[in-house]
């Protein structure tokens, strides 16, 4: 096998970091090979908006797109050569799933640009400047007016600024800092308003601007470019899903140094200890569990040294943020699916690091899809370029409320399951003495967790189907919508936002098109909860479900197959649509004691706690 | 066919994507409707990257046809 070292790339085998992805990218032929493979389903409508003639960054774009979206018909509109201003104005007529905006100076002042000859003498240097401050102004309130219902993503000018100004190369004119400064204040205007700006420092290698192809045709990027820019817009407009755990070895990864045999006090991780490298992958770790990653340890080690060195004060990384830490001497393989089990996550949402290729070798092939990586102790080039690996693989668009709770959460239903063992009572007694709190809220449309939940691939998703920003907008949107965001909490702690529901209404009847809960909310019958309250609140008869079968879903069938089973018949469970009625649901919804607060759906709710 | 053929046939038929296979090496500006200024630039960088090849620009103005293509390469 191969190991593992980090690339730019976040490959999970990955070769090492000197080699450029370059040759990762999409060719112009295969490009156009994949832009026009026949190909149906729903449509995904996309719009290139840029100044200059968009060629080849419109076929990369559309090939990345349906690279992503193999099962649309992905259609990638542009507007007219040298009007980005209008182009972004025809989009705010369109429907669109994704706007991909790519400005370059020339958009700011024709001047700026190479294909107008309006002089760049000294005496017209502040008005060129004042005159891309206007323009600007002009672009952002067209880029907002779309913003509000299509994602956006931005990528700021990416050739060097012409040669206009009378400063050498190497020095900064007035004007060009004003101009750059106004660009830079507008990008971070526009990630305020939630528009994806695309930072392509990573486009390794490949020069931005092609002078000869950008006189002769207009087009600014040579093809290689335009690949790792389409590549990346993609990226941030249909992110993938971000990894949530990261397993950490402790020995030579998280110090330096094995504490089994030189002790708590003699492991390292600053520069005095020529291990700065360590310390500065703890302090990654603890930004990352800041951020809502779970972060978990398996080391082969004895616990106590372990709990001293993580103990010391200079530790960086907090241990509140560590659960669970599985110090043992077993194969790593049984720690990690330990840790697994606590976490309640899938393998293909782990990352695991370790500096032994030998560990890294078993617990890859103990768990094929977790992301396994070397932690290259003795190579901090290496070690920087896992860094950055690391924010690839974890990284969000934004954080939510929710991420910080994840780690107490988890810490609380680790308490909560100890408690019910060793408590003696049955279930019902021990959920009755929960003091559980259900709080079911419309969903709003700026609400990014919602979204993140009804995307999860887990063991209580409706159909796994995939929403785009802009389809779940739309549909929140609809008038017969109804959708809702469940809350939880209880004596043990705060789950927060674990459940997301959304259907149209039709009369009395509601057709939940997505339902998705956080594995983690189990066991707690808030499943059964959401359904009572809508029946009771929202005056409904029936609810029906596009349930399909995924390979994950088992537990959602399993829940809905005893409830509907006499109005459908078993086998429906399996294909396709299943309906509740509510005489049904009343008959078979078992005991529940949450307390329900639901105050801004329709209809109050009869009492609460609450026996059907 | 030599593997050049293949090659240039292979970025004729990705440019061309209505181009019957048996009409390629027949293909020329006046042949082809959708080989306009636009199809003739991706022609152009298609080529060049797929041969990694820098053709000058008077030189691939004259290039409009699969032939005239296929003897430039050669």
């Amino acid at each position: 096998m191969s190991l593992l070292y980090p690339t730019e790339a976040g490959d999970r085998f990955a070769r090492p970091a000197a080699k450029s992805s370059l040759f990762d990218r999409m060719k112009l032929l295969e490009a156009l090979k994949i832009k026009d493979a026949p190909g149906g389903g729903e449509p995904f409508s996309a719009f290139l908006a840029c100044g200059f003639t968009p060629l080849h960054l419109q076929v990369f774009f559309t090939a990345y797109l349906r690279q992503r979206l193999p099962d649309r018909l992905v259609d990638v509109s542009t507007g007219l050569y040298d009007d980005l201003a209008g182009s972004l104005a025809l989009t705010r007529t369109l429907n669109l799933d994704g706007l991909f905006v790519a400005l370059e100076w020339p958009d700011l002042d024709p001047r700026l640009g190479l294909r107008q000859l309006g002089g760049w003498s000294p005496a017209k240097l502040p008005e060129i400047a004042e005159s891309a401050v206007s323009k600007l102004k002009i672009l952002e309130a067209a880029l907002y007016a779309v913003a509000e219902r299509t994602p956006i993503v931005l990528s700021p000018p990416l050739w060097e600024m012409p040669p206009l100004f009378y400063t050498t190369q190497q020095q900064l004119h007035p004007e060009a800092a004003e101009i750059e400064a106004q660009v830079a204040a507008f990008l971070a205007r526009a990630t305020r308003r939630g528009v994806r700006v695309l930072r392509p420092t990573r486009i390794a290698g490949v020069p931005s601007f092609d002078i000869r192809s950008y006189l002769k045709s207009g087009i600014p990027y040579p093809p290689q470019f335009s690949s790792g820019l389409a590549q990346q817009a993609v990226n941030l407009l249909l992110p993938p899903s971000p990894k949530k755990g990261l397993i950490t070895d402790l020995d030579n990864t998280l110090w330096k140094g094995i504490v089994g045999e030189v002790g708590a006090a003699e492991v390292s991780w600053d520069l005095a200890g020529k291990a700065q490298i360590h310390g500065i992958y703890q302090a990654m770790l603890q930004s990352m569990a800041d951020a809502g990653v779970l972060i978990g340890v398996a080391s082969k080690n004895d616990p106590v040294p372990v709990q001293e060195a993580m103990q010391r004060e200079d530790f960086l990384l907090s241990p509140a943020s560590v659960f669970p830490v599985e110090a043992n001497w077993a194969p790593k393989s049984e720690s990690i699916a330990r840790i697994l089990k606590a976490w309640n996550i899938g393998e293909d949402a782990v990352v695991f690091v370790d500096d032994s290729p030998m560990e890294v070798a078993q617990v890859a092939s103990a768990f094929p899809s977790i992301t396994s990586l070397c932690f290259p102790s003795d190579d901090a080039e290496a070690a920087w370029q896992l860094l950055y690996q690391l924010r690839n693989l974890f990284g969000k668009s934004a954080l939510t409320g929710e991420d910080s709770l994840r780690v107490d959460s988890l810490r609380n239903s680790a308490e909560r399951d100890q408690a019910l063992e060793s408590s003696g009572l049955g279930i019902e007694e021990f959920l009755e003495h929960s003091q559980a709190v259900v709080r079911i809220e419309p969903v709003r449309v700026d609400d990014a967790r919602a979204l993140d939940l009804i995307n999860k691939t887990n063991q209580f998703n409706l159909n796994g189907r995939r929403w785009t920003e802009a389809e779940w907008r739309k549909l929140l949107e609809m008038p017969s919508t109804l959708a809702v965001a469940v809350t939880y909490e209880d004596k043990y702690g705060r789950l927060g936002k674990i459940a997301v529901l959304a259907g149209t209404r039709q009369g009395s009847l509601l057709r939940v098109h997505c339902w998705v809960m956080s594995c983690r909310a189990f066991s707690r019958r808030i499943e059964y909860q959401c359904l009572q309250t809508l029946f009771n609140r929202c005056e409904l008869d029936r609810i029906q479900f596009d349930f399909f079968q995924t390979s994950k879903n088992g537990p959602l069938r399993d829940f809905l197959l005893p409830l509907t089973s006499n109005a459908t018949g078993p086998s429906a469970a399996m294909q396709g649509d299943l309906v509740l009625a509510r005489n049904d649901f009343d008959a078979r919804c078992p005991a529940l004691f949450h307390a329900v607060r639901a105050d801004e759906l329709l209809l109050p709710v009869a009492s609460s706690p609450q026996n059907p | 066919m030599s593997e050049l053929e293949t090659k240039l046939q292979s970025c004729f038929a990705g440019v061309f994507p209505a181009l019957p296979p048996n009409k390629i090496t027949e293909a020329s500006t006046l042949t082809v409707e959708d080989w306009d200024s636009i199809a003739h630039e991706m022609l152009i960088t298609t080529i060049q990257e797929e041969f990694q090849v820098q053709l000058r620009d008077d030189e691939v103005e004259h290039l409009t046809s699969y032939k005239a293509w296929l003897e430039r390469l050669k």
